[in-house]
C-alpha cells in the first residue's frame, strides 16, 4: 500500500497544490466594495446586481392584474366577513335587548371618519389607526383595520370583537402608543393615512431604536 | 502556532475604513486598556501542516453536525432545544428538503499542540466576515506579498452562490439586516454577502429586516417597491424569527420564500447541539464533554445559555477561573461543557473562527481577548502562513 493512500483527504497531498487552493489568487480583482455611497444599482459581468431600498425613498412598484383581481377579492371576502359579523352582532342585540329590556341607547348620530372628508386642500395630517388595549390605551395597529372596514359610530370602525379609531397627526409604529396627535379630525386639513393597503411591516426584527443585532 | 508583533501599516486606519470596517467597537488588553477592534501590530502565523490537519477538522466536525441534525430530527429532540412546539414540524420539513444553506463559523480552542476543540458552532448568523475574507486578506498583501493564509472565503461565497442559484426559483435574492443594531456591523456584513451574491450572477436587493412587508391578502412577503420576495437572507437569528410577530407567517411561507440560512440550521445554532455531539461521538479529539441542564460529572465546566451570543450569560466554574458574565439570554435552559480554557499566548487568548461555506472549509479568522470569554470585548487578529 503506497504511503498516501491511507490518510485521509487533505492531509496528503503535495503541499504546492493545496497552496493554491487554500490561498486566493494573487492577482485577482475585487470588485469595488459598495458599501460607499452608492444609490444606484451596481451591476456586475455576471449579470447580478445589488440595489438598496429604504423606506423613506422607495416607492412601489405597480401591481399587476391579477394582484388587483386577488386584492379585490380579499377586500370583498373582508366585507363579506365584517357584515356577517355586523348581522350577528345587530341579532345578538336584538336578543339581548329583549332579555335586558330597554337596553343602553348608543347615540346615532355618527360621525365618518372617511379619508378625505375634511380635504379642502390645506396642511395635510397622517391618520393612523388605533385600536385601544384592555387598559383602555391606544395601539396602533395596521392601517387596514380602519379602511377596510364600514365606519361605525361616532368615527369608530368595528371589525373582530374590537372597535378602531384614527389618531390624527399621531407619530410612532404597529405595536406602539400613538405620540401626540387627536381623536378628532383638525378642520380643514388633508387627512391620508401612509398606506391603507393590506401591506404590515415592522413585524420582523426590533421595536426599540438601539440596542444588539443578530449577528454572533 | 506563533503569536508575533510587527509595525502596522502607517495609513492602517483609512485603508480597514475604506474596506468596510466602520463599526469595530474598541477592544480590550489584558489589562481593560483600549486596544483597537482590528488589531494588525499582532498576528499569528501557523504552518501549512497545521492549517491543513485544521481544514481537515473543521470538515470532519461540519459533517458531524449534519449528523446531529438528522438524529435530532429522527428523535424529535426540538424539547431539548428550547424551541416552540409549532416550529418542530416545519424543522424537520426544511431539513428533509434540504432547504440550501451558505456558509457558518466554528469557534475552536486550537494552541498548535493538540486538536482543535470546538467551543460552539455560530451556523445561523455568523458575523466578522469582512474582517476574515477582505481586511486580513488586503494586510497579508500588503504585508507579506508572498505568504500564504487559509483564506478562500470570497471565492468560495461566490461559488456557493452560484450553487444555490441553480435551487432557487428565482434569481432575486433580498438581503436583510435588523436597524436597531446600532454599530453598522450587521449592515455591512449582509451588505458583503450581498456583493459576493451579485458576483454570482443574482439581482440582489438590500432592505432592513423592520421594512419587510406582510402582505396578508396575498399571503406573501413584499419588499418597499411591493414586489414579492422569493428569496431572503436574513443576518437575524431563526429563534428570534420565530419569536417575532411575523414568526409564523415566515415558517408558513415556506419553502415559496425560501429563507437563508435554512430554518433547520435553528439546531445547529443552538448550543444543545454540543451535548448531542457528545453523546453521538464520546470521547471524540475535537469535542468537549458537554451536557444539557446538569453538568454530570463534569467539576470544572462552562455554562451557556442555549441560544446565547456575543459571550454574555456565561460562568465558568472551576480551575480556579471562576468568573461569569452578565446578559438577557438562559430563559430557555443551559448546555455545561468542560472548562478547557483559551490557551495564553503572551498576556492574550485567541480563539479560532474557522469558516465553512458550502460543505466545504473557507478561511480563518483569530480573536484575542484578555478574559476567557470571547466577548464583544475582542479585537480580530490577522494571520499568515509563511513559506517554506
Amino acid at each position: 500500500m503506497g504511503s498516501e493512500e491511507g490518510l485521509p483527504p487533505g492531509s496528503g497531498e503535495p503541499e504546492g497544490d493545496k497552496t493554491q487552493r487554500i490561498g486566493r489568487p494573487a492577482d485577482e480583482q475585487k470588485p469595488p466594495l459598495a458599501w460607499s455611497e452608492q444609490d444606484e444599482s451596481t451591476q456586475y459581468t455576471s449579470g447580478g446586481s445589488v440595489e438598496y431600498q429604504d423606506a423613506s425613498t422607495t416607492r412601489p412598484k405597480p401591481p399587476t392584474p391579477a394582484e388587483l383581481r386577488a386584492r379585490e377579492k380579499f377586500a370583498q371576502k373582508q366585507r363579506e366577513i365584517e357584515e356577517a359579523r355586523l348581522e350577528a352582532e345587530a341579532n345578538r342585540r336584538k336578543r339581548n335587548r329583549r332579555l335586558i329590556g330597554a337596553g343602553v341607547a348608543v347615540g346615532v348620530v355618527g360621525v365618518v371618519a372617511g379619508l378625505g372628508y375634511w380635504a379642502l386642500s390645506a396642511p395635510s395630517v397622517t391618520a393612523q389607526c388605533v385600536r385601544d388595549d384592555q387598559n383602555g390605551q391606544p395601539v396602533i395597529v395596521p392601517d387596514s383595520y380602519c379602511t377596510d372596514h364600514t365606519a361605525g359610530l361616532n368615527g369608530f370602525f368595528f371589525f373582530g370583537g374590537h372597535q378602531y379609531r384614527y389618531y390624527y397627526g399621531s407619530s410612532g409604529s404597529i405595536g406602539q402608543r400613538p405620540t401626540g396627535g387627536t381623536t378628532t379630525a383638525p378642520k380643514g386639513a388633508t387627512i391620508t393615512t401612509k398606506s391603507g393597503t393590506t401591506i404590515q411591516r415592522g413585524g420582523l426584527g426590533g421595536k426599540f431604536s438601539s440596542g444588539k443585532g443578530g449577528g454572533s | 502556532m506563533k503569536r508575533l508583533t510587527t509595525q502596522p501599516r502607517p495609513n492602517w486606519r483609512s485603508i480597514v475604513e475604506s474596506q468596510g470596517l466602520v463599526y469595530g467597537t474598541p477592544a480590550r488588553d489584558a489589562r481593560g486598556a483600549d486596544r483597537p477592534y482590528w488589531d494588525e501590530s499582532v498576528y499569528y502565523e501557523f504552518d501549512m501542516d497545521e492549517i491543513l490537519a485544521l481544514e481537515a477538522d473543521v470538515e470532519l466536525l461540519h459533517s458531524m453536525c449534519l449528523n446531529a441534525v438528522e438524529q435530532v430530527v429522527l428523535m424529535d429532540r426540538y424539547a431539548d432545544f428550547g424551541l416552540p412546539e409549532w416550529s418542530w414540524q416545519p424543522i424537520a420539513e426544511s431539513w428533509r428538503r434540504s432547504d440550501p444553506h451558505v456558509y457558518g463559523r466554528f469557534d475552536l480552542r486550537y494552541d498548535g499542540r493538540r486538536p482543535a476543540v470546538l467551543l460552539e458552532y455560530n451556523a445561523d448568523t455568523p458575523t466578522t466576515l469582512l474582517e476574515a475574507a477582505i481586511l486580513q486578506w488586503y494586510w497579508l498583501k500588503d504585508k507579506f506579498p508572498n505568504d500564504d493564509q487559509w483564506n478562500s472565503l470570497h471565492e468560495q461565497l461566490v461559488d456557493r452562490w452560484k450553487m444555490v442559484r441553480d435551487l432557487l426559483p428565482s434569481d432575486e435574492l433580498h438581503f436583510t439586516w435588523s436597524g436597531v443594531e446600532s454599530t453598522g456591523e450587521d449592515q455591512i456584513t449582509t451588505t458583503y454577502m450581498q456583493e459576493t451574491a451579485a458576483e454570482a450572477g443574482f439581482q440582489t436587493v438590500g432592505l432592513m429586516i423592520e421594512d419587510i412587508g406582510w402582505d396578508s391578502a396575498l399571503e406573501r412577503f413584499v419588499d418597499l417597491e411591493e414586489s414579492e420576495i422569493h428569496t431572503m437572507f436574513k443576518l437575524h437569528p431563526w429563534e428570534w424569527v420565530l419569536e417575532d410577530e411575523f414568526g409564523r407567517h415566515v415558517v408558513s411561507s415556506l419553502p415559496q420564500t425560501m429563507w437563508i440560512e435554512p430554518l433547520w440550521k435553528t439546531l445547529l445554532s443552538n448550543k444543545a447541539i454540543l451535548a448531542v455531539l457528545w453523546e453521538m461521538y464520546p470521547g471524540h479529539p475535537n469535542l468537549l464533554p458537554a451536557y444539557l441542564d446538569d453538568p454530570h460529572e463534569l467539576t470544572e465546566y462552562v455554562r451557556k445559555p442555549k441560544l446565547g451570543r456575543e459571550g454574555a450569560n456565561i460562568t465558568i466554574v472551576g480551575g480556579g477561573m471562576d468568573t461569569a458574565t452578565g446578559g438577557v439570554y438562559g430563559e430557555e435552559g443551559f448546555v455545561y461543557q468542560l472548562l478547557d480554557p483559551l490557551p495564553q499566548f503572551d498576556d492574550m487568548r485567541p480563539a479560532l473562527g474557522a469558516w465553512i461555506v458550502g460543505d466545504s472549509s473557507a478561511g480563518l479568522g483569530i480573536r484575542e481577548t484578555g478574559g476567557l470569554v470571547t466577548d464583544d470585548g475582542a479585537a480580530f487578529v490577522p494571520h499568515r502562513i509563511p513559506p517554506k
